[in-house]
């Protein structure tokens, strides 16, 4: 039996009185893009939390590889090989782009306690950096401040950092949000490459996107997982219809 | 307008030739002035690690000024009185070598640090600053009420400590041992910055979210950064017990952590250098102001409310070409 490198067992969160996510079982296997759809507030943002160690869940568990992370700090997440990127681009405005995935590396490699080296003379990371973002069509940025780059590039600049980390896992979180035509392309031909690296859990409201790149489609509504299927699978699922696609498709 | 390359350079420069006033003007007095320049910029340095670097307001800085200087005070005060020192079963001989009274000073110091920073990290923003300082006024109120280390009255050494083929009384070497340690300091602290550590404490302070999510854990490199703050500080605090000869609970107060602080917000947060153009104003215009008025206070206040309005990037920003903030300050 095919062994998932992510799997979520009945996790629960709630907020008051809320629940964001509720029971949710979920597998994710080696060499699959599986996407995660449902309205605005159904939780989806709050599960990439949980499997990132950003947000403790209530109950369940959540195992990367057979191991147990559900206790593991976020940082200890990400080293084992769990990247992310967020919802809204989360990156480190007043450094060079280059400085940001020099940052990346050190976390990845640990070390980062270090006083004494100089880690901008550190030619190894330089030219690591260097490839992932050329992977990215970012070379040309590498020593403009982040601050001045655009939201397309500061996403693409945060696809390059979950790939510094050696990922085992890619947790995106609307990658494609705010992004040109050109750019979202750029990002679909992107992912279809990096699923063979690492499998990728992909939150988009793009719903062209998510069918050009899913082989798997999950559904959550109100925390609860309503549908799992492939695209013909989810598009004539009727409770999809009605909650979510409507009379998109 | 300079580079600030060469702005750091004449600042070193015009230190390093400034105990040529007093000889010109024959009065040691100043020298001593600009061995307290030199001193309050090493601990300015040290604040600025954190503050200017790290996000990090502590306002208990002088927790660790004051330690630095009592345990120098304390070392000497037993070495002069042939007094062990007892702490439970164990007893210690003090000593007035300024090699040996550093090496404990550091070692003290990071020690407070590491456990203030335990705990005081633990919080952040305006309950950071709380507790820094609540830390800093328990010491400050311990002192007091310590009457075998002179309570309020405080403790006078009879002579400076000493360093083998040195005069540590001549006012003037005593400035340059400080100058020395000015530059250690400095290249310590550029060596950090441009670290691992140096380059983890700046996204930290900017994006703990973005640090966690590549696998560092920003607490670590806040209280690592923390240690070495105190710790250099408390280096500063030490050469202060020698430079008065004197040490009290005032340099444990909060107008001393407070005196730090606005030095460095004085002189530029987020430059290297920025703390000792700060020390050398802030020294210079208390000198002066109060020489004109008594509230001498007002009058600097009022320069520090204009800066903090119309230059936040500190008195450095007007020296220099490339403009700059914290939006820039990789």
């Amino acid at each position: 039996m095919k062994k998932p490198v992510l799997k979520i067992d009945n996790l629960s969160k709630s907020f008051g009185a809320v629940k964001a996510n509720n029971n949710l079982n979920l597998n994710l296997f080696k060499n699959e893009i599986h996407a995660l759809i449902g309205p605005n507030g159904s939780g989806k943002s709050t599960l990439v939390k949980q499997i990132s160690g950003f947000l403790k869940q209530d109950s369940g568990q959540i195992y990367l590889e057979e191991i147990n992370i559900s206790n593991y700090s976020a940082e200890h997440r990400s080293r084992m090989g769990i990247a992310r990127s967020f919802q809204i681009s989360s990156v480190i405005n007043s450094f060079k782009v280059i400085d940001n995935l020099r940052l990346s590396l050190l976390g990845r490699d640990g070390g980062y306690l270090n006083p004494l080296n100089n880690i901008y003379r550190n030619k190894d990371y330089s030219d690591e950096a260097f490839d992932l973002l050329k992977i990215v069509d970012l070379t040309n940025k590498a020593n403009d401040l982040v601050s001045t780059l655009s939201h397309g590039d500061k996403r693409k600049l945060e696809i390059s950092l979950a790939l510094s980390m050696n990922p085992k896992l890619l947790l995106f979180d609307e990658p494609m949000a705010g992004l040109d035509k050109t750019s979202s392309q750029l990002m679909i031909d992107l992912f279809k490459k990096l699923k063979v690296k690492a499998p990728i859990l992909l939150i988009e409201h793009d719903m062209e996107s998510v069918f050009a790149l899913a082989d798997r489609i999950s559904v959550l509504d109100y925390g609860s997982l309503i549908a799992s299927g492939n695209e013909k699978e989810i598009k004539s699922n009727a409770k999809v219809q009605e909650v979510y696609l409507g009379d998109e498709n | 307008m300079m580079s600030e390359k060469k702005l750091n350079f004449l600042i070193l420069i015009f230190l390093f030739f400034l105990p040529l006033f007093s000889i010109l003007l024959n009065d040691i007095y100043i020298t001593t002035l600009f061995s307290k320049i030199v001193i309050l910029a090493i601990a300015g340095i040290g604040l600025n690690l954190i503050l200017g670097y790290g996000g990090m307001v502590s306002f208990g800085h002088a927790a660790f000024f004051g330690l630095g200087g009592y345990v120098t005070g304390i070392l000497a005060f037993h070495f002069n009185n042939y007094e062990p020192i007892q702490i439970l079963v164990f007893e210690f001989e003090g000593t007035n070598q300024l090699l040996l009274i550093w090496i404990f000073t550091l070692i003290f110091s990071s020690i407070l640090a590491l456990f203030i920073g335990y705990f005081s990290l633990r919080t952040s923003g305006v309950y950071f600053i709380m507790i820094t300082l609540a830390f800093a006024q328990m010491l400050y109120y311990f002192s007091i009420s310590w009457p075998t280390y002179g309570g309020e009255d405080g403790l006078s050494l009879s002579l400076r400590n000493q360093i083998p083929f040195f005069n540590t009384m001549d006012p003037i070497t005593f400035f340059y041992i400080c100058y020395v340690w000015l530059i250690i300091t400095i290249i310590f602290v550029k060596f950090i910055l441009n670290s691992p550590l140096g380059i983890s404490l700046k996204a930290s302070k900017e994006n703990e979210d973005r640090v966690r999510s590549v696998g560092i854990n920003p607490k670590k490199v806040k209280l690592i950064s923390f240690i070495i703050s105190g710790a250099i500080t408390g280096l500063a605090g030490s050469l202060y017990a020698d430079l008065n000869r004197f040490v009290s609970p005032t340099i444990l107060s909060w107008q001393m952590s407070g005196e730090i602080m606005i030095l460095v917000i004085l002189g530029g947060m987020f430059r290297l250098y920025g703390p000792i153009l700060g020390a050398f104003f802030y020294i210079i215009l208390e000198q002066f102001l109060g020489g004109i008025t008594e509230n001498w206070q007002f009058w600097l206040g009022f320069i520090i409310l204009l800066e903090v309005l119309y230059a936040k990037a500190g008195l450095i920003s007007f020296l220099i070409k490339d403009k700059y903030d914290e939006k820039t300050s990789s």
